[in-house]
């Protein structure tokens, strides 16, 4: 799909992935309609951007908010579905209102907002809809068990998303990046901030924000059910789907359970 | 983890898998606490099995599962079974069923997790069953959505696991296949052309996923325990994540939209008679 003068719906674009893809998708003559929690942060990417960018500050985990993005896009090309958060820490350590906030945000705004765009991409019998994922779909491991279960949930619903739309002209691709700079994703309340291990950690071993974004304008504009229906970044980092291999899960389950009894905790 | 004397709580348990899985229990001398929303099929477990504890209470709701878990007292097993079917186009559902797939079969089966874990933890005894799905490892409309809730209850599930290894809890999800349960029923009502054509008399019975549940939690750690499918075979159910194998699957669902439509699959009914949803009816 040639860029130009064609209307993206981006979402969660006031930093990381999505502030990169925004820019990007921008650059290249689209319209891109971007969302996001803090209007001051979408207002540095309007000045910043080359090309047209049109902020809208909302709560997408608001069926109101939603309707507000999608009001604003009119009937869009592309969906483009960043917006994720992630909380690290045991299971028993997050409260009930983390874990609707994770799967609010990561699951069914991806679902609420594809059922959005969907009938009028039905009817005109083009568009295409990317949900970031996270190789953590793949391999779910702690101390990110429920982001992991919501990257999960991204990744099957994408698989039937695409089987449910093939051949009526919407192109449906996942994107799962592995370690990402910046940690944007990463909750700030659980201790991440800036220069903490875990974020030396991503900046040491991550790619950056513009690498997945790069991937994410390369699918809309070169979209092909043969190469592009699914795309890790780093490629590398696919190879982690034969987790659901029992005899390597298995082995993942005894290394972490050995790393346990080594260092006595694991978050 | 030898179950005489235990205490497992299960959810889900008035109809199909859940019933069956209070009844295996109680058979090997576990005092269960049977939860779901129809008190009268609960009570006559009750009846059935000294040492049921029957429990009317809905999942979903935070005063229902503190209700649970003050009837169970310090439990040993917990078996989420709860789960509501779905059969439906993405773009067919509302934003309701969307919600209410989500909280019963993903936030129920995680908020339930977190008000007994710790106490297992305490104890260092403890085996959680989650009541997957085949679809937890392939998505095929018109189950997209109901997959995703699998997947993610899946996800969590292996986690989990990594994250309580070694700490005396086991975790464990039970994925069958289609089963002679309430769930088709529940999702596309009892004049489905899918019910009429006897889909659910093919399945399998749910005593056998219950056995599963139970041969899980005895298992401890023993390897091939973890993920348990029923019957085995269906765990190649598992290759669906290879790019191969999820490409041909693409391209079958041209095909299967043809006789899913055919069979009236793709058409929401509403829900018959006693068979209400989200109540813990059954897996496809």
């Amino acid at each position: 799909m040639e860029l130009t003068a064609r209307t993206v719906v981006v979402t969660g674009e006031s930093e990381g992935i999505g502030r990169a893809t925004a820019l990007q998708l921008a650059a290249c003559g689209a319209r891109v309609v971007a969302a996001a929690r803090s209007s001051e942060r979408l207002d540095e990417v309007v000045t910043e951007a080359e090309g047209e960018v049109v902020p809208v500050a909302v709560d997408l985990t608001t069926a109101d908010g939603r309707s507000e993005l999608l009001d604003a896009a009119k009937e869009p090309d592309a969906l483009v579905n960043v917006a994720g958060v992630a909380r690290l820490g045991p299971v028993t350590e997050l409260s009930d209102d983390d874990v609707r906030a994770l799967v609010a945000i990561n699951v069914v705004t991806v679902i609420e907002l594809t059922r959005g765009v969907l009938p009028s991409m039905l009817a005109r019998g083009s568009g295409h809809i990317v949900n970031v994922g996270s190789v953590l779909g793949y391999v779910a491991g702690p101390p990110l068990a429920v982001y992991s279960a919501t990257k999960s949930a991204v990744q099957g619903f994408t698989d039937g998303l695409r089987r449910e739309v093939l051949g009526r002209g919407i192109d449906v691709t996942l994107i799962t990046p592995g370690a990402v700079q910046g940690t944007a994703v990463l909750d700030r309340a659980g201790g991440v901030g800036p220069g903490t291990p875990v974020d030396v950690l991503f900046d040491v071993t991550g790619v950056r924000p513009e690498s997945v974004a790069a991937a994410i304008r390369e699918v809309l504009e070169h979209p092909s059910w043969l190469r592009a229906r699914a795309r890790s970044v780093p490629r590398v980092v696919g190879a982690t789907r034969l987790g659901t291999v029992p005899v390597l899960g298995r082995l993942v389950d005894e290394g972490t359970r050995l790393l346990r009894q080594r260092t006595g905790r694991l978050s | 983890m030898h179950l005489r004397g235990r205490t497992a709580v299960v959810t889900g348990a008035s109809s199909g898998i859940g019933t069956e899985t209070v009844r295996a229990l109680a058979g090997r001398g576990a005092r269960v606490v049977a939860t779901g929303r129809r008190e009268d099929r609960l009570e006559a477990l009750a009846d059935e099995w000294p040492g049921v504890v029957p429990v009317a209470a809905d999942v979903t709701d935070p005063a229902g599962r503190a209700r649970i878990s003050a009837q169970a007292g310090p439990a040993d097993v917990l078996v989420n079974n709860a789960g509501v079917g779905y059969f439906g186009l993405v773009e067919q559902m509302t934003g309701e069923d969307v919600e209410r797939l989500v909280e019963v079969n993903l936030l129920a089966a995680i908020a339930l997790t977190k008000e007994l874990l710790p106490g297992m933890l305490e104890r260092e005894r403890g085996a959680i069953v989650n009541v997957s799905s085949v679809a937890a490892y392939v998505a095929l409309p018109p189950l997209t959505v109901y997959s995703a809730t699998k997947f993610a209850l899946q996800g969590f599930s292996e986690g989990l696991r990594r994250e309580v290894a070694g700490r005396g809890v086991t975790v464990h999800t039970v994925n069958p296949g289609v089963t002679r349960t309430e769930f088709v029923v529940a999702a596309q009502g009892a004049a489905s052309p899918l019910v009429q054509a006897g889909f659910n008399a093919a399945g399998l019975p749910p005593w056998a996923v219950a056995n599963a549940v139970v041969r899980a939690v005895e298992s401890d750690r023993r390897p091939g325990y973890a993920e348990v499918t029923v019957p085995r075979l269906a765990g190649f159910a598992r290759l669906a994540a290879l790019p191969a194998v999820s490409r041909a699957l693409d391209l079958a669902s041209i095909p299967g939209r043809v006789v899913a439509g055919a069979l009236g699959l793709q058409r929401e009914v509403a829900p018959a008679g006693d068979a209400r949803p989200g109540e813990g009816a059954g897996r496809a």
